[in-house]
């Protein structure tokens, strides 16, 4: 086959990729970067060019910045909570010698991976209902009841029981990962490990854990990510309230669209997170590859 | 290699977004474009909630006019998850839509030419006598003042309470603030939760917060008020703040539960009698019994004005309008729909199979509707407050929910929440 066919047959095949990746993601962000330059209320016919405002409102709307704020702060929970516990399920999980017994578990642990966010908030709103909530319900019957809140009702505990929520939806996809990557460790080193009198733990630390060292940076980045785009859960749980007290960036963002008709800005606030992701993302990267030729 | 792809990407981006003009057509300009209603089809579509009657008015009006099909498309669509918009931007929505009634949120299609004006269909179809005047004027109040919706129907918001609960403490219905103050003190000190509410998806905080600020300023200052004549910081206002907040300090109301809970959640807890009171719609009762819920046990009352000797009015709002797509291709057949809408048998038809909204139609005599609907029927005739929130702007509205929540849990004073409300009326007026 000459040079200019094949050339031609791996156009020919990527075409239908790249025409998918046209229309679904590189014009919606194109758009999504000219709403960003103009102000518009989502249903007048013209939009008015503002240049750079609806970034420069949008970066000193004090709104915005506690959205950013507590963003770090769902992120920090993301990871700890999912990408901890995934981790550390999947380590328990290998640990089971029967087979089928793992598989149950590989399977049953990865089911609120596969409900949808709207789902999974209904469920979590029930169980922290103020009145008939399971949550209140167990702390009373084990005599706890001074410690029964309503858990969305306040400011200061609805942020951390919705990432309980987001990470319970979570941490099936990290612990796959994690699982795989386990798997692919040489059993031979957890062998003269035990031969040596290392302990479960001890193994986990100074073999497991190690050994996952470019499984655990990708789990990081797709933390991050998808902590950003944290939404689905917070607006199924809480909309973002009470008092704004969920407003992640992502909730902004819609709030500002659809609630308030600002387009303009909520268009500048979803590419300000997005331009914040792919620095960090690329930062990260960049890090992790000069570790790695460090070490 | 790769800053060559990122310059080519900037510079597409700049192509795109920064073009010679300083205003540009928006996205989906396809009701602009098409020279308004046409008529040249017979096929309606239609999208809107899904009532009780929704399907026997369909099957009656295509038996009325066979020559007309009609596909109905049953699903909640609102301005707040912005559906209506996107659907009449694109050029290509149903014919007719089911939406939240009033200026605040109608005026903004209306302005923005998405929706065909009504005034000629009204004046030739005889429709503006089959309406409350009343309503057909708050329709008008968009800023052409044209008629742009047909109202489904209204909500007339009241303190329902629980008869059993207070006839085992003791409790009349209370006439003054004083008054319903104690009786909540009565049933806090009984072990029974004094008022149930559902704040966390705003609707039924909007209710209890408009009921409470009708109950300290009276309905000519908060008509005013959404007439643009008057202030939300006005003092007899911020003290209908400080009554939400006296609830939550005199253990009436339990503020962050209010938050925790939606509105369904609160309401379903009310009638299953876990609460002595809750401010709702007519609505929120009919529903109830339509759900088989035994609701004679359960009564209504306007919520008591501050004053001593003042009027308790209950506050109402427009819950509900018919609006056309300017770029409906079906005009004929979409003015039979609103004639029909305007039919006594329409009215009939729904109060027979479960109305739950007080109709904005004069309703015929013998028109046998559901007793919580014909009692918010009896109190708009004689007239009622406003639930502020379906005739605020959008930012105002928002603002007006934040305020429910910052006094709920107590982060914001009622000072500080109605000056935000007020803040940001005064910027989008």
């Amino acid at each position: 086959m000459t040079s200019t066919r094949r050339t031609a047959l791996i156009a020919v095949m990527l075409l239908p990729s790249l025409l998918l990746l046209a229309v679904f993601l590189f014009l919606p962000l194109l758009r999504g970067i000219e709403l960003s330059f103009y102000t518009w209320n989502g249903v007048a016919p013209v939009m008015h060019r503002a240049w750079l405002d609806n970034y420069a409102r949008v970066w000193s709307d004090p709104a915005f910045l506690k959205a950013l704020s507590r963003t770090v702060i769902w992120w920090a929970m993301h990871l700890g909570l999912a990408v901890g516990g995934g981790l550390v399920l999947a380590a328990l999980i290998s640990e089971i010698r029967w087979r089928r017994a793992q598989t149950l578990f590989r399977g049953l642990v990865f089911v609120p991976h596969i409900m949808s966010l709207a789902v999974v908030g209904v469920i979590w709103s029930q169980l922290y209902h103020p009145t008939i909530g399971l949550l209140n319900g167990f702390l009373d019957a084990i005599g706890l009841d001074k410690l029964a809140e309503p858990w969305l009702g306040s400011t200061g505990l609805a942020l951390p029981a919705v990432g309980v929520a987001s990470a319970w939806q979570a941490y099936g996809f990290y612990l796959v990962i994690f699982l795989a990557a386990i798997q692919a460790v040489d059993p031979a080193l957890h062998e003269a490990a035990a031969i040596d009198g290392a302990g479960p733990w001890q193994r986990f630390r100074n073999i497991t854990v190690p050994s996952l060292h470019n499984a655990i940076s990708l789990v990081v980045v797709l933390a991050f990510i998808n902590a950003l785009k944290g939404f689905g859960t917070v607006w199924s749980m809480t909309e973002g309230g009470p008092d704004r007290s969920t407003e992640l960036v992502a909730v902004y963002a819609y709030r500002q669209a659809f609630s308030l008709g600002d387009i303009g800005a909520a268009s500048a606030a979803g590419l300000s997170i997005a331009v914040i992701a792919v620095v960090i993302t690329v930062g990260f990267n960049r890090w992790r590859d000069r570790a790695a030729v460090g070490r | 290699m790769k800053w060559k792809l990122g310059a080519l990407l900037l510079a597409a981006t700049t192509a795109v977004a920064l073009p010679g003009c300083a205003t540009v057509a928006a996205p989906g300009t396809g009701s602009l474009n098409a020279g308004g209603p046409q008529d040249t089809s017979r096929s309606l579509r239609i999208m809107g909630a899904d009532f009780p009657y929704t399907d026997a008015t369909v099957a009656a009006f295509e038996q009325q006019h066979p020559d007309i099909s009609v596909e109905y498309v049953k699903g909640a669509i609102s301005f707040e998850a912005g559906s209506v918009q996107t659907l009449l931007r694109s050029g290509s929505g149903p014919d007719l839509l089911l939406v939240n009634s009033g200026p605040g949120r109608v005026g903004l299609l209306a302005d923005a030419g998405l929706i065909w004006p009504l005034d000629e269909v009204f004046a030739t179809n005889g429709l503006a006598g089959r309406f409350d005047p009343e309503v057909v004027r708050q329709t008008k109040a968009g800023t052409d003042g044209k008629v742009y919706e047909i109202v489904e129907g209204l909500d007339v918001f009241q303190v329902y309470y629980n008869k059993k609960l207070f006839a085992a403490h003791g409790l009349q219905v209370p006439t003054d603030w004083r008054g319903f103050l104690d009786t909540c003190q009565t049933l806090h000190d009984a072990g029974v939760k004094p008022m149930l509410a559902g704040a966390r998806d705003n609707f039924a905080g909007g209710w209890l917060l408009g009921a409470l600020v009708q109950a300290s300023a009276g309905r000519d200052k908060m008509s005013d008020i959404i007439n643009g004549s008057g202030s939300f910081d006005d003092p007899a206002v911020v003290q209908g703040g400080q009554m939400l907040a006296d609830l939550i300090q005199r253990g009436c109301l339990d503020g962050g539960q209010a938050a925790a809970l939606d509105g369904g959640q609160a309401e379903s807890a009310f009638w299953k009698g876990g609460g002595g009171m809750i401010v709702v719609p007519q609505g929120s009762m009919a529903n109830a019994r339509q759900d088989g819920v035994d609701v004679s046990g359960f009564g209504s009352f306007p919520m008591p004005p501050r004053e001593p000797g003042a009027e308790a009015l209950p506050t109402s709002g427009l819950a509900l309008s018919w609006v056309v797509n300017n770029s409906t291709k079906s005009r004929s057949a979409v003015i039979e729909w609103l004639r029909w809408l305007a039919s006594p048998e329409y009215l009939a038809l729904t109060a027979a199979k479960g109305r739950t909204l007080v109709p904005a139609q004069v309703v015929p005599a013998g028109t046998k509707l559901d007793p919580a609907v014909e009692d918010g029927l009896e109190k708009v005739a004689k007239g009622t407050g406003f639930n502020p929130s379906v005739y605020l702007p959008d930012a105002a509205k928002e603002a007006w929910y934040q305020a429910v929540q910052g006094i709920l849990t107590r982060r914001l004073s009622p000072e500080r929440a109605m000056q935000g409300v007020q803040d940001k009326l005064a910027a989008g007026r």
